[in-house]
């Protein structure tokens, strides 16, 4: 094997390789910005979920086992105070 | 969920009764996500006849306050459990209006307060929720 050889197949292609590997890596696909990573910054607008039930026929077994139980219940101003818990990380 | 089965606002109001919303694919998660998250939600609903909403965006200070404007906003707002994540400040906050907290007591939520958190801090938004909205109906479950 010659010097010029030698030197395409040890040096060029491997080089090659690698440049078309790392340009793959670097362009990312279509999710390679949605993440979220702890202690970047985190840019995304605001988001508010909520199912949806319209689409389930079924309805929702537990408000109406508790609406036919409760119903003067329902209409009435509930009294307390919100609870819940609080965290970092 | 596709963006109908779920939506979102940009604003202090929570979506849900609109119909299929781009924006929603424009959040921090991909569709798989949305998908997971989507039936973690409705599964969660349905399980326990509760409203569980997440809201993933930035909290303004006191964030407890904020986050309990927020819960006001949501319909039903007795029986509804509001999960807020911060990921810029790193906060998460559980909402329970009065008669959830009855099924959730404080101590349950921050059992799955903690669980969440130990996902974000992996950088596992998503994989958090839906671990916490499990949690979270499972303790609240209708036996």
């Amino acid at each position: 094997m010659s010097g010029p050889e030698q030197v395409l197949y040890l040096v060029v292609v491997p080089a090659a390789i690698v440049a078309i590997v790392w340009g793959l890596a670097s362009i990312g696909g279509p999710s390679a910005k949605r993440r979220y990573r702890p202690g970047r910054p985190y840019d995304f607008i605001p988001v508010w979920y909520l199912a949806n039930h319209r689409r389930g026929a079924a309805g929702r077994p537990g408000h109406d086992a508790e609406d036919a139980a409760a119903p003067a219940d329902e209409e009435q101003p509930v009294q307390g105070s919100t609870g819940g818990a609080s965290d970092r990380w | 969920m596709t963006a109908g089965e779920m939506a979102l606002r940009e604003s202090s109001e929570p979506a849900g009764t609109r119909g299929p919303d781009r924006q929603a694919l424009e959040g921090p998660f991909t569709t798989r996500q949305l998908l997971r998250l989507d039936e973690a939600l409705r599964t969660a609903d349905v399980s326990t006849g509760l409203t569980f909403s997440v809201y993933v965006g930035d909290l303004e200070e006191p964030t407890r306050e904020h986050a309990e404007k927020l819960h006001a906003q949501l319909p039903n707002t007795a029986d509804a459990v509001l999960i807020a994540v911060c990921p810029n400040q790193r906060v998460l906050e559980i909402v329970t209006g009065p008669r959830a907290r009855r099924r959730l007591p404080d101590r349950d939520c921050k059992l799955a307060a903690l669980s969440m958190t130990a996902a974000f801090s992996g950088g596992d938004l998503a994989g958090g929720i839906v671990a916490g909205l499990a949690q979270l109906a499972e303790h609240a479950r209708i036996v």
